[in-house]
């Protein structure tokens, strides 16, 4: 499975001058008790395991009411996180995996994308090929991806 | 656990024929691609508004997005 990287317009930067930002989103839909929708989560090697928007807790009927814990971003701010369980399913053409996954909801709907996807829960579950010179990534199912009719 | 649909053993070669261009106009905000991700059919600063104005423009199932702002970079998380 072989997704393009999106191009997002922004800023022009010193380290990126053309403005133009290549970021491993990939399609999945992402269920609830009450429905599902399509997202662009970001692929993310740094993620120990998947986050989504708690937007998406409204939206899919996901009750995240409850204590919450915290999560680091990268420079060490936390951010409050909730626990929910979600199905995750991805396809291509003729191909569909779907799984259940434990994710955490993030709070604020700042700046974070819609879902990271990080380790368990997502790349678990893949081989995955970041190719940044074609702006594509290559998503191979493991040899243990544990399927059932 | 994991459900099985239609899948065939080996790697998927099908290759994504279009790069997809969130254009800056949409920076922080919520948008809403058609089904084949080839064009934006809503935005605004809500996903439920978003997601009930992309079913208006008779695209009920869109894939939606949150657009960093343009002075938003990540790091494995975020940074500004």
């Amino acid at each position: 499975m072989i997704y393009s990287y999106v191009r997002y317009l922004m800023e022009p930067t010193p380290t990126i001058p053309s403005g133009e930002v290549y970021r491993p989103r990939v399609p999945i839909r992402i269920s609830g008790p009450k429905r599902s929708v399509q997202i662009f989560g970001l692929l993310d090697t740094g993620a120990d395991h998947v986050f989504v928007s708690e937007s998406l807790a409204e939206v899919l009927g996901v009750e995240i009411s409850g204590e919450s814990g915290s999560a680091s971003d990268a420079v060490g701010h936390e951010i409050d996180v909730w626990p929910g369980s979600v199905e995750i399913e991805i396809s291509q053409t003729s191909q569909t995996l779907r799984w259940r996954a434990d994710v955490g909801f993030l709070a604020g709907d700042d700046d974070p994308p819609i879902a990271f996807l990080g380790h368990v829960g997502f790349l678990e579950y893949f081989k995955a090929i970041f190719d940044y010179g074609e702006r594509t990534v290559e998503l191979i199912p493991k040899g243990d991806f544990s399927v059932e009719p | 656990m994991l459900a099985y649909n239609k899948w065939e053993q080996g790697v998927e070669t099908m290759q994504t024929k279009h790069q997809p261009t969130v254009p800056r106009e949409y920076a922080g905000k919520w948008i809403a691609w058609d089904h084949d991700i080839t064009r934006i059919v809503a935005s605004g600063n809500s996903l439920v508004d978003v997601l009930k104005s992309a079913e208006e423009a008779g695209e009920p199932d869109p894939v939606l997005d949150k657009v960093p702002r343009v002075d938003v970079h990540l790091i494995g998380a975020r940074i500004r």
